[in-house]
């Protein structure tokens, strides 16, 4: 299926514009990785007996005469989250052109709602970034298309722009960053807390088994749905000691005693950023070798609000980012309900660089 | 009603499926790049002209009718491309359609038509005139000849003539002047231009990509004309570009010439251009002069350039840096993994070892490649073709491989194995224009047909060829899920 309408001299397509990488470099680590080069992604969502496509990357352009000017990207897909709804997400359009914001804003958002409706969605989604004070470490979106995040490029006043078209924010994220030294330094008192726990590195298999298992009750990353899988479970390949899980140190059995987890990765932007190619997976040889200078945590859970925990778990990561002489860690997905993260995380002398807020627009019948 | 000179007209191969389930197929969708040109051409002179595409038409109007539009625009000429032998049935179905629906002359171009010009002529009537070999001023002589006289005066034209045929004894070669006055990107002259930019890719079927987000947007770049070499399965080959238009060489356009299409694809969005033309890759310092005037034009699109041998790591940077890695692809054909067969069949032989050493230079530039290998070439044995599967799993396993296929080799008419079947191990099923016809009838119609390939080798029967790449994608499928799975749950990075 895909987008193809012409309208009041806009137009709306599936298209994803060679531009868009050059000014906005981009990684995709989604579904169908492979086939991105060939210029088509493929996945099915399924939901209440339909199959439907998952991806849509929305292009808006603008006739000029003959000549056509895109204005706007959006790569957007659907989702279903826990309530077993179906949801349109769009991640933060991105602006090719300025000058024609709400023109291009009232088309987009005409079709997008008309899409929805048409598709039995009623909730549309949108991931807009903000405060950005630093390089952000992969991945910086929700979903499988993250951009290496640039000032000019993703503005503040973008937000406000889409408040005004009705989107309500529902949720913020943060993430925050901090050196591994300063981490170290901070920590140097507590190191006996740490230590109250011991971290067992798991595979990629145990790892999904116990993201599975663990239950609410858990303080944890955040993540749109824990039942669809593709949006539930980043496609991340298994970097040396990324993967572990915390248990108290008297504990033995290794499901019924987890206390925490983290699956950190390296920010794989360091590699590719270089416009040298939106799919590193594909060239994955030279992950091996690089010396990448900055870890990011995007999955951890614990299980109860203790700082002994938060501190182990802080403890181990770093000690497994300097074997593999990272300097630097960001530590993402944080809902701004958890402020007990937040308070820990200050502690240690971590501040916060990016803000993902969550908006959510009703979709009128 | 608007009233046209000349209209092209694409003829797309369909293809119907016996089992209610499966859904009817329209393939081989690429227009011959040349076909834009002459539209273009024509506009230039002053004719109303424009190319309709059957099959974009038909996906995405379902009222579509052809003969409603002949109707409708009552053209005086209507050129059909039979340029490719696929659309043997379509194109002479379409030009029934015409005579019956007009008066309209009907003209064939393309190699297909260019190689059974007088079978094509003698035995359908709808019909009138065959261009053989390059059109250009053969279209504008066509045009100026009132009433169907003076078509002597017409260059490379094959005519009915009362009860007979004739053959223009004029010949028109085109030359790099010729090929640089014209303009192969007046892509609007195309109905649904704007689909067929976003839905035809390499992959030949025209589906509505059911389930699949398209990102790209293709457009296809002539770079010149020719070959120098004879593959033993090509009917683009340098004997078979002498025997149907008579060019000896090849012949390149200028490259700002070139420069100057790619700008304007870039301004029609099209993010990704298809590059087919590398004649001599020994020296390809047309590329590097190119790819830097892209460069300094700051030119932003991608490009699937299709290299017909192997080439040194400087062409590998310098394509690296001038074009968009979004869609950017390196295409190979190594056909076997067999030294020996590849040796007897290609023009441009390469070892295992040198294609191995180049896959490593792609690894390190980070370029993802695209192979095509194949089954059923002349004196090839079950036991070769297993070192093609041999060969293609170590591809797979070590190197960013984004797509990685395997077809039976293709009859193409004037082809060495096609002239010459004796000499390269083959016996021929179909050998006729009317064995294509009948071949592609029988597949639109959803009938048996008598060969699939037209075609089986001294070692190597047709279901064999079949069934020896049915095992290849078989294979190529479990290796890349392997590789990956191996990938995301067994690496230690």
């Amino acid at each position: 299926m895909t987008f193809n309408i012409r309208e009041n001299g806009f137009k709306i397509e599936s298209r994803l514009p060679t531009a868009l990488f050059n000014e906005a470099p981009f990684i995709y680590t989604g579904p169908d990785f492979m086939s991105f080069p060939l210029g088509m992604i493929s996945d099915i969502i399924n939901n209440k007996n339909r199959s439907i496509q998952r991806f849509f990357p929305i292009t808006i352009s603008k006739f000029q005469g003959k000549i056509l000017v895109d204005q706007m990207f959006c790569f957007s897909f659907f989702y279903v989250n826990d309530e077993d709804d179906l949801i349109f997400y769009l991640t933060h359009p991105f602006w090719f052109d300025r000058s024609n914001m709400k023109d291009t804003m009232d088309f987009f958002i005409m079709q997008i709602e008309g899409f929805a409706n048409k598709m039995n969605c009623n909730q549309i989604e949108l991931e807009i970034h903000e405060n950005f004070t630093s390089c952000i470490a992969y991945p910086t979106s929700l979903s499988h298309l993250s951009y290496y995040l640039n000032r000019d490029r993703f503005q503040a006043d973008d937000l406000k722009f889409f408040q005004r078209y009705g989107f309500n924010e529902v949720n913020s994220l943060f993430c925050y960053e901090q050196c591994l030294e300063g981490i170290e330094k901070n920590l140097k008192d507590k190191i006996s807390d740490a230590k109250k726990y011991k971290a067992k590195i798991i595979n990629q298999s145990d790892f999904i088994k116990i993201k599975d298992k663990i239950n609410n009750s858990f303080i944890k990353a955040f993540s749109l749905s824990t039942k669809d899988l593709i949006v539930s479970h980043r496609l991340l390949p298994p970097f040396n000691k990324s993967m572990f899980i915390l248990n108290k140190k008297n504990k033995t059995s290794m499901n019924s005693s987890i206390n925490g987890f983290v699956q950190w990765v390296p920010n794989l932007f360091e590699l590719f950023r270089k416009r040298c190619s939106p799919i590193p997976y594909l060239h994955y040889h030279n992950f091996k070798d690089f010396p990448f200078k900055c870890g990011k945590i995007i999955n951890w859970a614990i299980d109860e609000e203790r700082d002994e925990l938060v501190i182990a778990l802080m403890y181990h990561t770093i000690n497994m980012m300097k074997k593999r002489g990272i300097k630097k860690c960001q530590f993402g997905f944080i809902h701004n309900k958890q402020d007990f993260m937040y308070n820990i995380l200050k502690f240690c002398g971590f501040s916060k660089v990016h803000t993902i807020k969550l908006l959510k627009r009703k979709v009128l019948e | 009603m608007k009233k046209y000179d000349f209209l092209f007209i694409h003829p797309s191969t369909h293809i119907k499926n016996i089992s209610p389930k499966i859904n009817n197929i329209v393939t081989y969708t690429i227009i011959p790049v040349g076909t834009v040109a002459l539209a273009d051409l024509l506009i230039r002179e002053g004719y109303e002209t424009m190319i309709i595409h059957t099959g974009i038409e038909q996906i995405y109007n379902r009222n579509f009718n052809l003969e409603d539009l002949i109707k409708k625009y009552d053209p005086l000429i209507v050129g059909i491309d039979l340029h490719w032998y696929v659309h043997s049935y379509d194109a002479i179905h379409i030009s029934s359609l015409v005579k019956r629906l007009s008066n309209a002359f009907v003209v064939f171009g393309g190699f297909t038509a260019s190689y059974f010009a007088e079978e094509i002529l003698s035995n359908f009537m709808s019909v009138d005139a065959v261009i053989c070999g390059d059109a250009e001023l053969p279209l504008l002589k066509l045009l100026k000849c009132k009433d169907g006289e003076d078509f002597r005066e017409v260059p490379n034209l094959v005519y009915r003539s009362g009860e007979s045929l004739k053959r223009s004894k004029y010949r028109y070669v085109a030359n790099s002047s010729d090929l640089n006055r014209l303009n192969f990107s007046n892509l609007h002259l195309l109905s649904n231009f704007d689909e067929y930019r976003r839905n035809i890719s390499q992959f030949g079927d025209l589906d509505p990509f059911k389930d699949k987000a398209k990102l790209k947007t293709q457009g296809w770049l002539c770079l010149g004309r020719g070959c120098s070499v004879n593959c033993s399965y090509c009917g683009g080959g340098k004997d078979a570009f002498q025997l149907l238009t008579g060019r000896r060489e090849p012949v390149f356009r200028a490259k700002e010439r070139v420069l100057e299409e790619l700008a304007r694809f870039e301004e029609m969005k099209i993010s990704c251009v298809y590059m087919d033309f590398d004649p001599f890759p020994e020296k390809r310092d047309y590329y590097h002069d190119l790819f830097d005037m892209i460069r300094r034009e700051k030119i932003d699109i991608s490009s699937q350039f299709l290299l017909w041998s192997l080439s040194d790591r400087n062409f590998l940077r310098d394509f690296n840096r001038t074009f968009n890695p979004l869609y950017s692809t390196l295409t190979l054909s190594p056909e076997s993994g067999s030294e020996y067969i590849r040796k007897l069949n290609k023009g441009f032989y390469y070892s295992n070892s040198e294609l191995l050493r180049w896959l490593e230079n792609i690894k390190r530039e980070m370029i993802p490649i695209q192979l095509y290998f194949t089954s059923g070439l002349s004196w090839e044995t079950v036991s070769h073709f297993e070192e093609t599967i041999k060969l293609a799993k170590r591809i797979v396993e070590e190197y960013p491989v984004v797509s990685i296929s395997c077809n039976p080799i293709e009859l193409e008419p004037a082809s060495p194995r096609f002239l010459s079947p004796k000499k390269y191990g083959i016996s021929l099923k179909t050998r006729k224009f009317i064995d294509f016809y009948n071949v592609f009838k029988g597949l639109a119609e959803g009938l048996p047909i008598h060969s699939q390939l037209g075609y089986e080798t001294n070692y190597l029967s047709e279901p064999l060829i079949i069934e020896l790449s049915q095992q290849f994608r078989e294979i190529m499928s479990s290796v890349q899920y392997n590789k990956w799975e191996k990938f995301f749950f067994k690496s230690n990075l």
